[in-house]
């Protein structure tokens, strides 16, 4: 279990996020949703001590707290938590092949065969420089990374961003690879009704508060959604 | 720190006619760096470009001298050295300036080794022997007080200069060169001019110090030693000021002078250990252990009268004010802006909306000159501006806001604005700034600096620095995200009076709300391209947009 | 044959120039900061190896085996104690602390310079070992300068396939251009740059001793050899080991031809002439200098 107790998040004078009670189970995709500015990614790198943070996280009942407060990503990393970074996730100057043997930089050759069964056509990319794929192609290879770093919860950052909606659909797709390992996702996505259509339970992010929670179902018939998304 | 200045001078002034030959050496040294260094941190203070090249530019001026004592006037072959010292540095500055600090600073690093060798070269195969004799009628008093008058000219000319409107701008490039260029700095030739004036005062000083020696070898006049010494003497009075240089040159002069009795050999080495004390525990110099001057009430307030903000004109221009055709954008395999067609016409407010990743803020990119397109064409007020920068751009009216917030950490409020005024010469500059800063609510804080700006003053004071630009076309983009609502609520009040008085807007913007409010007409994106065009309500209701915003198919 | 000679003694002495910028690399490519006092470390190498290879009669092949791994433990200690607290854990580098790293290296190699000067003064430091020539065809070079060539090879050929097939040197790879990635993999970015650094000081020290065989060295030659290393990584630009060797040959060859064919003063004109050439290419290619 990830459970994250009053986190918040400021820079200078401008407070990011404030109060975020969440928790998250092994095996679940839960999806975080809210508009531009609402405090998404803020909260991702947060629990990966890339944004100066307070509150306290439990990872699997080890508090990680230090961790976070010290910025000791590598090592938040090192203990299962692995971040695919809104358009990152992948190292742009090497190739694919050096992309995954470094996603399992901390032991071990990364399960090709299951990332080869996962993304078939990737067989033959894998001399390509991962910076001259596609925007599709990018996402994937992040998750394939991702896959390799053999996670225990996977934080997954807008991973739709720009791309068709049947090529969004296909990367959410790969979800259950994840979860089907006892992996937990927290998904954070602007695309709700695809993430909520993946996710077992969601949370509603406005001006850095958790405003909602509840099922996919009860979110998506909340006007407080659809005003975050069209304006009402 | 005037106090300070006028005891500095009435001092050194006054050190001949009391001092002996000892103190006078020492004064004729304190004069010197403080001189090097004032003209050191002219230029790598606001530019940060970190320059190591003090003694070519300083060796220059010696030899200019050497060479060519016979045949002209000691001052006249100062005002030649500085011409020559200037001359090297624009040649440095037109290689180098354009690329990142780095490359600079390395190229800067060996030149003194390069001109030394050059020299030695030169003077072998042409003169015969390295080294000349300096014969120059200029008693030591000639030359002290020369120097002093020279010291004091660079503190003065780079303390006006830091005031002027040219400062400022070498200052916000510093900071945040995007930013500057969209507010209207020419970036190069600023940089190119100011380091090849500092560089012509270094060789100018080289000239005055010459006859202080009797004979000159280029191991001598290009004696890296200088250029370290005065980054030691400038990094120590701090770079905030060229006064900095003042503080400092008399305290290190004189240390240098006590430690190199005792430890005559040590001396270099001592002195390398206490510049990376410097560097470690004072970054900010002398001059940063004193606070800032605290706003001065002599600055013009406006009166009751003050001037609103030169509004821009909107003539009965035919055809679009901005067109783009086709423009297409890719940052390695990924494709941002596929082939955008986008028209925006005098007077109304044009919305670019899409899911984020659509590829809005690139597009808002291309149209501002901050990216260069792939392909596609661009065209501004009816002339063809593909793959203009943006300062071309800023001078004829179009201006920007950031999706995160630019500013410039070393400006005071007033500056931001008063900035891109100043730089097109409009007149009455100061007033407008007062105008501009009245209208945002931001003239209580106008000697503040924005890191003391809450976020919506932040924003505010984007928008001001925009619109000193009196553009005919402003691009915001979303210049609403992040506000609480009772901020939204004015911020939007505010870019309706914007509209009310003329400006044409293209806004990127997320909040439907405000995109209702204020929009005449929006286009769309997804995946770089325009997927529905139209007033608001109309788009709103397009199924493709309720389908690509929600990600179901009904609504 | 002077031609010939000037290219194969340009191209022997490149050889060795690309282990020297190698070292640069490493500290100024991997663990990002641009070390000035990169060439006081490699004089004081190829000094401390004539010394005591007149002093005690200790072979120079000794010293290319002592000599790295004690430059590495001090450019490990520099990196910890003063250039760490300075670039901070997530080793993000802006503009001003940039520059103040820049200027800490300044300082360090003025005082390393002092040291040097103040302990031997203006002495001139050359040894003959190996000096006995070699023909190769038509032309005889000496054998000290045909080991250092071909351990300078061997070394750089080492670290390029330790930088393209060991998972360390790609993750070194990575961390040089994408270091937040590289933290998110579990890379331990802030060690993995200490030992680059170190490395760097270490394979700058073999630079040095193997430069002492044939070339004089002097307290004072520190920024030559600083300023020869940048001009090599910058022309040779990210092409990792390769780029250094092939930059390092194009220096090595324009130097000498510059001091056989113009005149042996203006070899600093030569490695200018070059600089401005990498610097112009560069400008065509704004997107990467920008970087």
């Amino acid at each position: 279990m990830l459970e994250i107790h009053q986190l918040g998040v400021s820079y200078g004078a401008h407070r990011a996020l404030e109060g975020v009670n969440l928790f998250l189970a092994p095996g679940e995709v839960v999806a975080v949703l809210g508009a531009n500015g609402a405090g998404k990614s803020s909260l991702l790198k947060a629990l990966l001590g890339l944004v100066p943070a307070r509150g306290q996280v439990f990872l699997d009942g080890e508090e990680v707290t230090p961790l976070i407060l010290q910025g000791r990503t590598e090592a938040l990393a090192a203990r299962g938590l692995a971040l695919v970074p809104e358009r990152g996730g992948v190292f742009r100057n090497l190739s694919l092949r050096e992309n995954l043997l470094l996603g399992s930089y901390r032991g071990g050759d990364p399960p090709w065969e299951e990332i080869l069964a996962l993304f078939p056509h990737l067989e033959k990319r894998m001399p390509q420089r991962v910076g001259s794929m596609s925007g599709g192609e990018q996402r994937m290879v992040a998750l394939a990374r991702a896959l390799a770093q053999r996670p225990r919860y996977l934080l997954l950052d807008e991973p739709t961003l720009g791309l068709a909606p049947i090529l969004a659909r296909k990367i959410l797709e790969t979800l259950p690879a994840f979860t089907a390992k006892g992996v937990g996702v927290l998904l954070v996505e602007q695309n709700a009704g695809l993430a909520l259509g993946v996710a077992q339970r969601a949370y509603l992010l406005e001006q850095g508060h958790l405003v909602r929670e509840g099922t996919p179902e009860a979110l998506l018939r909340d006007p407080s959604v659809r005003q975050a998304y069209l304006g009402g | 720190m005037k106090v300070y200045l006028a005891g500095f001078l009435l001092l050194f002034l006054s050190l001949p006619w009391w001092g002996g030959e000892y103190l006078r050496s020492l004064g004729l040294s304190v004069l010197l760096y403080a001189a090097l260094g004032a003209a050191w941190a002219t230029f790598t203070g606001p530019a940060r470009h970190l320059s190591l090249a003090t003694s070519a530019f300083f060796g220059t001026g010696v030899y200019t001298v050497a060479l060519l004592h016979e045949f002209a006037p000691w001052p006249v072959l100062v005002v030649l050295a500085f011409a020559l010292a200037a001359f090297l540095a624009l040649g440095v500055g037109l290689a180098t300036l354009r690329l990142q600090g780095i490359y600079f600073t390395v190229f800067t690093y060996g030149l003194a080794e390069l001109v030394r060798q050059l020299v030695t070269w030169a003077q072998r195969n042409l003169g015969g022997s390295v080294g000349s004799y300096v014969f120059v009628e200029a008693s030591p008093l000639d030359l002290y007080y020369a120097l002093a008058l020279l010291a004091f000219l660079t503190l003065g000319l780079g303390h006006l200069f830091l005031q002027s409107r040219f400062g400022l701008a070498l200052l916000a490039l510093g900071d945040d060169e995007t930013a500057a260029r969209h507010a209207g700095v020419r970036v190069f030739g600023l940089r190119v001019v100011v380091f090849a004036a500092t560089a012509g005062i270094m060789g100018a000083i080289g000239a005055v110090v010459a006859p202080r020696w009797v004979y000159v070898d280029p191991g001598l006049a290009f004696n890296p030693n200088l250029s370290f010494l005065t980054a030691i003497t400038a990094l120590l009075g701090g770079l905030r000021h060229p006064s900095g240089a003042f503080l400092a040159a008399p305290p290190l002069v004189l240390v240098y002078d006590l430690l190199s009795g005792p430890f005559p050999h040590h001396a270099t080495a001592l002195l390398g250990l206490f510049f990376i004390l410097l560097v470690y525990f004072l970054p900010r110099g002398l001059l940063g252990l004193f606070r800032e001057r605290p706003p001065s009430s002599t600055l013009p307030q406006p009166g009751l009268e003050a001037t609103p903000p030169p509004l821009p004109q909107v003539g009965p221009e035919t055809g679009p004010l901005l067109e783009a055709r086709g423009l297409r954008k890719a940052f390695g395999g990924l494709v941002a802006v596929a082939g955008l067609h986008l028209e925006v016409r005098p007077g109304e407010t044009v919305g670019l909306i899409g899911p984020n990743g659509s590829g809005k803020t690139t597009a808002l990119g291309l149209l501002a000159g901050t990216l260069r397109p792939d392909g596609g064409h661009i065209s501004f007020l009816g002339q063809e501006t593909t793959g203009k920068p943006p300062e071309f751009l800023a001078q004829r009216g179009l201006a920007r806001t950031f999706q995160q917030v630019r500013l410039f950490p070393s400006l005071t409020v007033y500056q931001h604005v008063y900035l891109p005024l100043s730089l097109r010469r409009v007149k009455g500059a100061e007033e407008a700034t007062w105008g501009l800063l009245e209208a945002l609510g931001l003239r209580e804080k106008a000697h503040h600096h924005p890191q003391a700006l809450t976020y919506l003053d932040q924003k505010r004071l984007e928008l001001a620095r925009a619109l000193a630009l009196s553009p005919k076309l402003l691009l915001l983009d979303e210049w609403l995200a992040g506000l609480n609502p009772s901020e939204l609520q004015e911020a939007i009040a505010l870019l309706q009076a914007l509209k009310g008085r003329g400006i044409t807007l293209v806004v990127v913007e997320h909040l439907m709300p405000a995109v209702r409010a204020l929009c005449d007409r929006v286009y769309v994106l997804s995946f770089g391209e325009v997927i529905a065009h139209g007033t608001p309500a109309e788009v709103l209701r397009h199924p493709k947009v309720v389908e690509v915003y929600l990600g179901v198919e009904h609504a | 044959m002077p031609l010939l000679d000037a290219l194969l003694t340009g191209a022997i002495a490149g050889g060795v120039y690309g282990l020297l910028a190698l070292g640069l690399a490493l500290q100024y490519g991997v663990a990002r900061i641009l070390n000035l006092a990169y060439g006081e470390a490699v004089a004081l190498a190829g000094i401390a190896t004539a010394l005591l290879y007149q002093g005690l009669t200790l072979s120079p092949l000794v010293a290319l085996v002592a000599l790295p791994p004690l430059f590495a433990l001090g450019n490990l200690l520099l990196h910890r104690l003063l250039f760490l607290p300075l670039v901070g854990r997530t080793l993000a580098l802006d503009g001003e602390n940039e520059g103040r790293l820049i200027l800490l290296t300044f300082g360090l190699s003025f005082l390393i310079q002092g040291l040097l000067a103040a302990e031997l003064g203006g002495r001139l430091f050359s040894y003959s070992y190996l000096g006995q020539g070699v023909s190769l065809g038509t032309t005889a070079v000496a054998l000290n300068r045909l080991l250092a060539f071909g351990v300078a090879l061997a070394l750089v050929v080492l670290a390029h396939l330790v930088l393209t097939r060991t998972r360390l040197g790609m993750a070194a790879r990575a961390l040089s251009r994408e270091p937040e990635e590289a933290l998110l993999v579990g890379i331990p970015a802030v060690r993995l740059s200490a030992w680059a650094f170190a490395l760097g000081g270490g394979v700058g020290a073999a630079a040095g001793v193997l430069l002492s065989m044939f070339h004089t060295l002097t307290p004072a030659s520190g920024p030559e050899l600083t300023l020869k290393a940048l001009v090599v990584v910058i022309l040779g630009g990210l092409g990792g080991a390769p780029g250094a060797l092939l930059g390092g040959v194009a220096l090595g060859l324009a130097e000498a031809l510059v001091t056989r064919f113009v005149n042996p003063g203006l070899s600093m004109a030569a490695v200018y002439g070059l600089f401005v050439l990498a610097v112009l290419y560069l400008r065509g290619n704004r997107e990467v200098a920008r970087q």
